[in-house]
């Protein structure tokens, strides 16, 4: 349950997804941005699947399109598929180490990226360096436990369940 | 309440279908045409705070290098600025004449007389976009009169067209996108050819030029305003590269674009039509929106 007090931090943590996102970074390390905005809907269809279902990371999706300027319902696509799995399999996925959680979370993010890349094919605008194009995924690794322990102090700081 | 687990699951399968389905839709109709432009300005619109945030520190380090630079350097600046006006009004004197002798020849040709153009300066919000997409933001938008194909120039040259506007920003793509084509011409010898993006800032391709063509290094391209969009005779790009390749009618031909494509924070939107008569620049608009000239 969520109290409607703190109803606004989730749409809060999304804002900060996207500030780092958009944030200007050199033109050779855009290619390397971790992929901020998935991940954290990741996070959140995993913790509270009942009230973060696909219908929102769809919308997410689409707000991400538009802020990457790419084809509207390229990222809705794929982040209402992984959205999907993560729902279906919360409860497994949940009680993993961390480790695990990352490992799963990555291979969620490089079926994102390889819907997207598809997505790219069919308009004929394939990246020239395909390999680079899943790189980002992998930075999960590293990352997701970091997001995952600062968002659940979050939620749980706030009472998000 | 909580519904039975089985029907709970294929619940979401269907939604999950729903929504794959409802993404390939709005991807098509987004990919053809412009139908989606009401969706996407309004999702814009709620992102432009986000987007405000992230570009202030770049608008802050600007603003403080003005307040904050020395006052001999701003003389020096000043003096330089003043010469450059003086260089420039001599020739504006020149251009005045020429131009009144060109139209008066042109009168006598009996063709039309070229319209004047118009111009906005726009500054660049500092925020990333796609990396694997040739495009920019800028921070006017319907507000300001930007429509769909408005062409966007620096003081270079063409940098690309915009494809879409919110209230306050639009999106415009690079003439190096590998999905621009712009319709060109070489100064020397009015050969017509058109430019394709190649996905790099620094390189465009010369589309369709047979290998007999007279083209050499260093030949400036213009554009020939033959799709409509661009108005005529601004630089685009200087040639590079001629390859011929053995077998082939073309040949391969690369050209380095004149606008400071990745560099340039203030661009100039253009409307390549009277100011004043409001109507035509909408039909204008309208026109770009349905036509699906070469360079789009």
């Amino acid at each position: 349950m969520i109290h409607v007090r703190n109803v606004w931090v989730i749409p809060a943590t999304f804002v900060v997804a996207f500030v780092l996102v958009i944030l200007p970074l050199p033109e050779a390390a855009n290619a390397f941005r971790p992929l901020w905005v998935s991940m954290v809907v990741l996070y959140w269809s995993l913790a509270i699947p009942r009230s973060f279902g696909i219908g929102s990371a769809w919308m997410i999706g689409l707000i991400l399109d538009v802020a990457h300027g790419s084809l509207l319902g390229q990222n809705a696509l794929g982040l209402c598929f992984i959205a999907y799995i993560a729902n279906r399999l919360h409860q497994q996925i949940r009680v993993a180490p961390l480790g695990q959680q990352a490992v799963v979370v990555t291979v969620l993010l490089l079926a994102k990226q390889g819907f997207s890349l598809w997505i790219y094919g069919i308009i004929g605008r394939v990246p020239e360096n395909i390999a680079l194009y899943f790189v980002p995924s992998f930075l999960a690794l590293i990352l997701w436990p970091w997001a995952f322990v600062i968002l659940r102090d979050v939620r749980r700081r706030y009472r998000i369940s | 309440m909580q519904q039975p687990l089985f029907q709970q699951e294929a619940a979401a399968s269907f939604r999950l279908i729903v929504l794959l389905i409802a993404s390939a839709v709005i991807m098509t109709v987004d990919h053809r045409d412009n139908h989606l432009q009401v969706v996407r300005s309004f999702i814009s619109n709620a992102i432009y705070p986000i987007q405000y945030v992230v570009n202030a520190p770049a608008r802050m380090a600007s603003w403080s290098v003005e307040a904050l630079t020395e006052r001999r350097q701003l003389l020096v600046e000043n003096a330089g600025l003043k010469n450059a006006l003086l260089n420039l009004q001599a020739k504006q004197q020149k251009l005045e004449v020429l131009e009144v002798e060109n139209q008066h020849l042109r009168a006598l040709l009996g063709s039309s007389a070229r319209v004047d153009q118009n111009v906005l300066v726009a500054e660049q919000i500092a925020v990333d976009l796609d990396p694997y997409k040739q495009q920019i933001l800028i921070d006017k938008g319907t507000s300001e009169n930007v429509y769909i194909g408005q062409p966007l120039i620096d003081a270079n040259g063409i940098m690309g067209q915009i494809i879409h506007v919110s209230t306050n920003t639009s999106t415009a793509l690079l003439i190096s996108d590998p999905n621009h084509a712009l319709p060109v011409e070489i100064v020397r010898n009015g050969l017509r050819s058109v430019i394709a993006g190649l996905g790099q800032t620094d390189a465009v391709e010369l589309l369709h030029v047979p290998s007999s063509a007279d083209v050499r290094i260093g030949d400036t391209l213009v554009t020939s305003g033959l799709g409509g969009r661009f108005p005529a005779d601004y630089p685009v790009a200087r040639i590079n590269a001629i390859d011929h390749p053995p077998g082939s009618a073309f040949a391969q031909i690369y050209a380095q674009p004149t606008a400071a494509l990745n560099r340039s924070r203030e661009v100039l939107l253009v409307w390549h039509n009277e100011p004043e008569s409001e109507s035509n620049q909408e039909t204008q608009a309208s026109q770009n929106d349905t036509e699906q000239a070469p360079d789009s």
